[in-house]
């Protein structure tokens, strides 16, 4: 089942690569509006400097500094700026995640990719978005206290001053601490996938059932999300391997590079892509079927007969072929 | 006690001799003259982490004066209450080290006698020679019924009780592991007239600041040193005994001479790796040539001697415990054929518990304090010359501190800064100039690059080097480490590799076992360089201006030719401005003009490059005493770029960035770093926002 869905998942992303590319095109543009600001800066300090060019061949702590303190402003621009970003990166998240389900998890109807995406984007963006705030409120405080009892359960073998023991167990903390955020972040992922195959509104009872679906499917769950991140890494360690080995003193190793950079951030995508995918199939394969729910046929009723008799009450429904959208 | 930097700031322009010629080789002294003599034994209590000892002092008087008291350091006072000038000054923070609960210390004297019986404990006055601070206790004078005549000596008895305060600022225990530091009620300098600048003669003994080491003056230490029979122990010196007694306890005998603090370790947890320094094995023939050919020495003068090398690790790093051994016997070596034979004959590092940092890094007489992590074990923080550097450092202490005993309390750059800068040659010498520090990752983690990053982030916050520690507008590791090291280096790209070698080999020899100031350093420089150097020193280390130049701005435009009527070679000749003109100024040609500026206060000669196509670059001397200066430029060729100090040789300069400027823009760098700083951003993107 895990492989079928990774496999599915996998052949889903490449079998739409125009999806891939309306991701990475938006992520790009998203990271432009920062890295403008930041190239005009950089363009204003170095183009004319040589001594910055020992910068082509790798970081130099020293110019760096110089760099930096030459304008005092630039620093907190830069962190504000990515601060600013990461927060429309949630959001936009909560506006992505919407279209990119619709598209993989729907067999399409005939119509144009463009429509389906921002269809399903808009019709969920509330949705995911009352999701993120849900997980945010529920993975801080369980993360604060994981990292508490950890560390109040690894005290005892710091408190001997063995270093190895100290350095142990602090790992210990940041890998269970990493471990609970990974949680939340999948448990998020598969409440996504909930939300759209029942298109439940009951938020807080999909992240329930989405944190229950993880725990109980940790193995699955977290082969997925293995693969995937193991996807991520690799593109990264492709672009930092070249980034190390070459210096960029020539055009042609920048342009190399710079189609690198952004041939590893499509495949980060397609990842990505997959990786919902693969979500989404494996959750509907270990949802239950959907339970056909009867639907009593209106009857002509004469003006002044007597209304009809409540029917029987539905069976509970846990997700449903989403077929159709309220309106 | 007069600080003696005014009287350098003073002494400078008289100290100068001017005359190329080198200075002779001084002969390096074997011995001090040993002002003072401590026969201690101490006894350690691992459950109160108390000491009780008893010393026997004998102090000589050498100075010209009839002195009728003596003073002494109580250092382990500073830790006593938050009352101390130490506690005050450094807010229970000292080297990224906070006090505990358990971080208070403290020495009693419960007996003060003369050899004679004479009982002065009574007569103990606390003083406070730095402050105001009537509630410091860690300096005390001693009254003495009979003044001291010249020459004479004094023998006295101390009896003393001290608390050790859980490690911080480098003395103390953790668990079982002990540095014993500035432990001993330890007799400050009697400096007479004329020494360092003073007018009249006197005492020299600072209470403990925060930001401050120590002075002492040179003698003979025997020390016997009780502990339970578990512990390891190392100290300064030489071991000459060890006693086993029936109360489970063992007495370790160390005696040195020639030296000013003695300071010991004890844990149970040590593991002992011992090594020898061999001056014929560890040393080859040419690096001997070598050495006395840059030096001007001959070859017996730069001979060395073997050392003993005790290196006491905890068992967590065992991993570079060769790290340790390999770095020190490297500091033995480039740090001997540079400045002079280590002329004793043991070496013991000590490899603290991470968790005792505060008393990592630190130097004491033959004594040293390493520092490293169980996380430099493994990739890719073994990459960090941490434990190499810090050994390299407080070794080099042995001879800017140990063997020239400046005042670190008035002085620390003597020290500190020069330690720096001799460290940086060694670490680039044994580790290559761009690895000096190591390698992180990718990136290099050159010396210089340290210290260029280092002065671009502190120069601005003006302040003089040459000032007591304690009086720093702040940044005390910049103004007595960083910024001197910085202009030392400065200094050896303006006189040469090879006169700045011998400037430090002759202020070696002439001030070793003895106290220099700052003034003594200067006259040494300006006199084996054959110079006058006030200039330099007066802005650098008695100011506090920042230097810098600048290239502010470079063009390169095409001249027309010459039209009109000319005469060559005695003809009258009309030019038009077409090629087909005969005479040189038909040709084309073009105007560069480069505008150098000095942005800084601080002048300083220097060398403007300028690199015309294809052509090799040209360089052009200023004396950067004037605020700009303007070069017009015609060649055939176009200017590419200007650059002043190309060759990267003067650290301070504050901004090094704008040192050069080319014509044309490059947007390679921007183009490069852009592209990676928004392949960070995508990265950013993806992972928050899908």
């Amino acid at each position: 089942m895990i492989g079928r869905a990774l496999a599915e998942g996998l052949r889903s992303a490449t079998r739409r690569p125009g999806l891939v590319a309306l991701l990475w095109a938006w992520n790009l543009a998203l990271a432009l509006i920062v890295a403008l600001p930041f190239w005009t800066w950089i363009s204003a300090v170095s183009a004319n400097a040589p001594a910055t060019d020992v910068l082509l061949d790798g970081a130099d702590l020293g110019v760096i500094m110089q760099l930096v303190l030459a304008d005092s402003r630039i620093v907190p621009a830069l962190m504000a700026a990515v601060a600013g970003l990461a927060l429309v990166s949630l959001l936009s998240g909560a506006f992505l995640s919407g279209g990119i389900l619709e598209v993989v998890l729907s067999d399409g109807d005939g119509q144009p990719l463009l429509l389906r995406f921002f269809r399903g984007a808009g019709h969920f963006f509330g949705r995911f978005l009352r999701l993120l705030v849900i997980a945010g409120i529920t993975a801080v405080p369980v993360t604060a206290a994981v990292s508490a009892a950890v560390g109040a359960a690894t005290r005892r073998l710091t408190a001997g001053g063995w270093e190895p023991a100290t350095l142990w167990a602090m790992a210990v903390v940041l890998a269970c601490v990493g471990l609970t955020v990974g949680f939340f972040v999948l448990a998020l992922d598969y409440a996504r996938v909930m939300t759209v195959l029942s298109d439940s509104r009951s938020m807080f009872r999909i992240w329930w059932r989405a944190l229950r679906f993880v725990v109980r499917r940790t193995p699955g769950v977290a082969s997925i999300g293995l693969v995937a991140g193991g996807g991520v890494l690799a593109a990264f360690a492709v672009t930092t391997a070249f980034d190390v080995a070459y210096s960029a003193r020539t055009a042609g190793v920048i342009a190399g590079a710079i189609v690198l950079h952004q041939a590893m951030a499509l495949a980060r995508t397609a990842v990505r892509v997959g990786q919902v995918s693969a979500q989404g199939l494996y959750c509907k394969g270990l949802l239950p079927e959907p339970v056909p729910v009867p639907v009593p046929v209106p009857l002509p009723a004469p003006i002044d007969a007597p209304l009809p008799a409540e029917g029987p009450p539905s069976a509970p429904v846990d997700a449903v072929e989403h077929v159709g959208r309220e309106s | 006690m007069r600080p003696a930097w005014i009287a350098s700031a003073l002494l400078v322009p008289l100290a100068v001799v001017l005359g190329p010629a080198p200075a002779a080789a001084d002969r390096l002294p074997e011995r001090s003259e040993r002002v003072v003599s401590y026969q201690i034994d101490v006894r350690l209590n691992p459950t109160t982490k108390q000491i009780e000892g008893r010393e026997t002092v004998t102090w000589r008087n050498p100075s010209a004066d009839a002195v009728s008291d003596l003073w002494l350091h109580l250092y382990l006072n500073g830790f006593k209450n938050t009352s101390s000038t130490f506690i005050r000054e450094s807010g229970g923070q000292l080297r990224g080290d906070r006090m505990t609960d358990n971080s208070w210390g403290w020495v009693d004297v419960t007996s003060f006698r003369l050899a004679d019986g004479t009982d002065l404990t009574g007569a103990i006055r606390f003083e406070h020679p730095d402050d105001d601070n009537v509630e410091d206790r860690t300096v005390i004078r001693v009254p003495l019924p009979q003044a001291v005549p010249s020459n004479g000596s004094v023998t006295f008895e101390v009896v003393f009780k001290a608390q050790l305060p859980e490690v911080f600022a480098r003395s103390g225990y953790k668990r079982d592991y002990y540095l014993v530091g500035q432990w001993f009620p330890k007799l400050g300098v009697y400096e007479p007239a004329g020494m360092r600048g003073r007018a009249a003669g006197g005492w020299n003994c600072h209470q403990y600041h925060a930001n401050s080491e120590f002075y002492a003056d040179y003698g003979e230490f025997h020390v016997e040193m009780t502990v339970p029979s578990r512990f390891v122990v190392g100290a300064t010196g030489e071991r000459k005994g060890r006693v086993a007694h029936k109360d489970g306890t063992v007495t370790y005998i160390y005696e040195q001479a020639d030296v000013h603090d003695f300071a010991w370790t004890a844990d149970p947890a040590f593991v002992e790796v011992r090594r020898v320094f061999s001056a014929s094995r560890d040393v080859t023939p040419e690096e001997y040539a070598r050495a006395a050919a840059l030096l001007g020495r001959s070859r017996e003068e730069v001979q060395l001697s073997d050392v003993d090398v005790l290196v006491l690790m905890q068992p967590a790093h065992m991993a570079q415990a060769e790290r340790y051994v390999q770095s020190a016997k490297a500091a033995i070596k480039r740090f001997g054929l540079s400045y002079g034979r280590y002329p004793y004959r043991t070496l013991t590092v000590v490899d603290p518990p991470q968790d005792a940092s505060g008393s990592a890094g630190m130097e004491y007489p033959t004594f040293i304090t390493g520092g490293t992590s169980y996380l430099a074990n493994f990739w890719p923080f073994s990459g960090l010359r941490g434990s190499e550097g810090v050994t390299v450092h407080e070794f080099g202490h042995q001879f800017w501190y140990g063997m020239v005993g400046n005042n670190e309390f008035e002085e620390a750059w003597l020290d500190e800064g020069i330690t720096t800068y001799t460290t940086g040659l060694v670490m680039e010498a044994e580790y290559g100039v761009d690895t000096a520090n190591g390698r992180f990752m990718a990136v290099n983690m050159g010396e210089i690059d340290m210290l260029r990053a280092t002065v671009a982030a502190f120069s601005r916050n003006k302040d003089s080097i040459v000032k007591p520690a304690w009086r720093y507008s702040g940044d005390y590791s910049y103004y007595a480490y960083m910024k001197p090291a910085a202009a030392l280096r400065t200094l050896q790209g303006y006189l040469g590799k090879q006169t700045m070698a011998r400037v430090m080999r002759t202020f070696q020899e002439r001030w070793r076992f003895r106290h220099p100031a700052s003034a003594d350093f200067f006259a040494t420089a300006s006199e084996v360089s054959g110079q006058d150097l006030g200039w330099y020193f007066r802005q650098v280390f008695l100011g506090s201006d920042i230097l810098d130049y600048a290239v502010d701005a470079v063009s390169t435009r095409r001249v027309e030719p010459t039209r009109g009527v000319v005469d060559v070679n005695g003809k009258r000749v009309t030019l038009t401005g077409a090629t087909s003109d005969k005479g040189s100024a038909a040709a084309a040609q073009y105007e560069s003009r480069v505008l150098v500026r000095r942005m800084g206060e601080v002048t300083f000669p220097v060398r403007i490059a300028l690199k015309f196509q294809g052509r090799p670059v040209e360089r052009v001397a200023w004396d950067g005493v004037d605020r700009w200066k303007r070069l017009v430029l015609v060649r055939r060729e176009r200017l590419e770029w200007a650059s002043v100090d190309q060759d990267g040789t003067v650290i301070l300069d504050a901004d090094m960035v704008n040192n050069a400027r080319r014509v044309e823009p490059d947007a390679r760098l921007s183009t490069w770093w852009s592209a990676r700083w928004l392949s960070g951003l995508q990265q950013l993107v993806s992972f928050l926002g899908m």
